[in-house]
This record gives C-alpha cells, structure tokens and sequence, in this order.
C-alpha cells in the first residue's frame, strides 16, 4: 500500500508522519496522534462526531485523507482550553447548561459551534439549530445545546444571557 | 394538633437536598474537554483490531465460507467463523429475552449484514481488506419483510431451530405486571 508523509499542524503543535495514503484524517488523529477527543459515530459522514476545524472551516474528519490536511492547522476539542486548564467558554457554556448527557457528540458539537461563532457572533436560534445540523446528538434533543450556544455567544459578547421562557 | 404549615416549593427542594436543583455534573469538565474514555479511545499494549464480513442476503442457507484469501494477508492474526466458535462453544448465546442467538451465521443467515466471519488483525485497514476477501456461497432463500405476513401458514421459516417451539421466548406473552391482566 502506497505510503505519504503529512505534516500539519494540529493544536498549534506540528506533527509530521509517515502514513498509508488512505489513511482517514480521523484514524491519523485518534490512532497515531491518540487525539480520541474526536469520535467515530458513524463512518458515513452524518453524525459529526468526528468534526475537527481545518484552515477555518468545520470539516468531518471521517470524509476526508489525512493527506488532504498537509500544511493545514488543524484544531480538535483538545487544544480548546486554554493552556493553563481553563475551560473554553464554549465548554463551561456545555456544562452550565446541560448541553450534555452522554458526552459522545460533545467534542464536535463544541468544536462546530467555536466555528460558528465565529462566523456569526450572534446567532439567532433558528441560526444555531441551522449551523449545528450536521452534528447528531441522541440524548439530550438539542434544546439544551442550543442554550449552551446562546449562552457561550451571551458571555463572548459580554451581555447578560436570558433563558427564552418555554 | 395543628396540621404543620406547607413548605413553599423551595424549602421542599432545599429540605430534599440536590434535588429541584439544578447541578453541574462532575463528569462533563472531562466530556467537554475530549477526555470521555470510551471503549473505542481505550488503547493497551497488543491490542488488535477486528472487523466482520456481513451477509449480502436477507435469508440465505451457507453452503461455503472461504477464508483462505483473508488468512493469507499479512497483518491478520486470525479469522473465525460459527465453526471455530462451536470449538469454543460460544456460536451460540443467550439473548436477554430467554432465547439463543448465532454470535455469527451458522448455517443460515436470517438478516441482511448478519455477522458471518470476523477478522481480526493489526491494523483497521488490514482487518477491513481482509474481511472483504472472504468468499462465501450461498444458497438464496424467500425472504420474509412483512411481519404480518411472517404469521401466514407456510410462511417462509427462518428460525429452523426453533421450529413449532410453543413455549419460553417464543411461547405466549405473560405479563406480571397486574395493570396489564
């Protein structure tokens, strides 16, 4: 089987590797970078667990070659807290809210959301439920996930979040 | 005796301790952060992968399996089949409604992807190859997707074991719980 070199950067630190040109971006991660932060839901490209954020842009890992993120910064739930431990406030968002239960869909719902609040730093609901719909969660039916996303967007833009009534 | 005075509902929360509260869970500092440990993350010395070949019929007698083309990869440790689990005695086990079921196909394939031989080897990659070299011949039978249709006489039968079985799992629904009697 053909073998490539890929070097990338992935969490602000440059890794270089020798692999077989088939290698699924996902499998580089978790298997020879064990960044297991991303998951393998479903192998087909409709869950989203596997979202990493590539030059910018939300990108399922499952679909693309590791070969295909040569030279690309790549950034994985595990380089979003900062250095010193402190929580992402995306991350503190997910847990104040509830945007959890099982916690299998977490590292791409947080690593997509990072992507769209960047893209928009004030999305509405319909927006968010639009942004994150190529991320499945099976536990909590994304209500409070939504939440956590108005929430961290709340605390970026320094205003006071308030809870929509039911 | 004076009957004692309602407690507001936040005094009945605060009276209950955690619960009508809300909390943040102590697992989720790890969840948030990639750090959830599940099976798939769990790497150890000498692990191996594995991978299945799966049934492209829904109902289908096996006259063959061959694994000599998957056994033959270098990377793969070992390829099982219904006929070294039963060396085992582990082809079959039990379900937890009181029945059996194949750990892989013996015989017979009753569904489309059954689980027919598992492959396993020291990469993904080669596991997956190796899987798709399996060859395995069968013999077509009627397929049943109707689940009324399955109660006709002379339906098409799948479960060949179980053939005229009128009790256990298959016997009738006894229900315990006295709401449904």
């Amino acid at each position: 089987m053909s073998k490539s070199n890929v070097s990338m950067t992935v969490n602000g630190k440059a890794v270089s590797a020798e692999v077989e040109s088939r290698t699924l971006l996902i499998h580089y991660l978790r298997e020879n970078l064990s960044l297991t932060g991303p998951h393998i839901g479903c192998e087909t490209g409709h869950c989203g667990a596997c979202t990493v954020d590539i030059d910018g842009k939300s990108v399922k890992s499952c679909t693309i070659f590791a070969v295909q993120a040569s030279g690309a910064n790549v950034l994985t739930i595990e380089g979003m807290a900062a250095a010193d431990g402190t929580l992402h406030v995306l991350q503190e968002a997910f847990r104040e809210m509830h945007g959890l239960q099982c916690g299998y869909c977490t590292p791409g719902m947080i690593v997509r959301a990072h992507r769209l609040l960047q893209e928009n730093k004030n999305p509405s609901e319909a927006e968010i439920r639009m942004g994150i719909s190529g991320n499945l969660c099976r536990c909590t039916g994304y209500q409070n996930i939504v939440k956590a996303i108005q929430y961290a967007a709340a605390k970026i833009n320094g205003v006071d979040y308030k809870e929509a009534a039911e | 005796m004076n009957a004692p005075t309602p407690l507001t509902s936040l005094e009945r929360a605060e009276k209950l301790k955690g619960m009508g509260f809300k909390r943040k869970r102590v697992e989720d500092v790890r969840f948030t952060q990639g750090r959830g440990n599940y099976v798939d993350d769990i790497k150890l010395p000498g692990m191996l992968h594995g991978d299945f070949h799966r049934s492209s019929h829904a109902h289908a007698r096996i006259l063959k399996i061959d694994t000599a083309k998957a056994k033959a990869v270098p990377g793969v440790v070992a390829v099982l089949t219904a006929e070294e689990l039963k060396g085992v005695n582990f082809a079959w086990m039990p379900t937890l409604a009181g029945d059996m079921q194949m750990v892989l196909a013996d015989g017979k394939v009753l569904f489309q992807n059954q689980e027919i031989a598992f492959v396993i080897a020291t990469d993904r990659y080669i596991a997956a190859d190796a899987a798709d070299l399996i060859e395995v011949e069968y013999e077509a039978l009627p397929v049943l997707v109707d689940p009324f249709k399955a109660m006709d006489d002379g339906a098409p039968l799948l479960r060949e074991d179980i053939k005229d079985k009128k009790d256990g799992a298959h016997g009738p629904r006894k229900h315990y719980n006295h709401i449904f009697n």
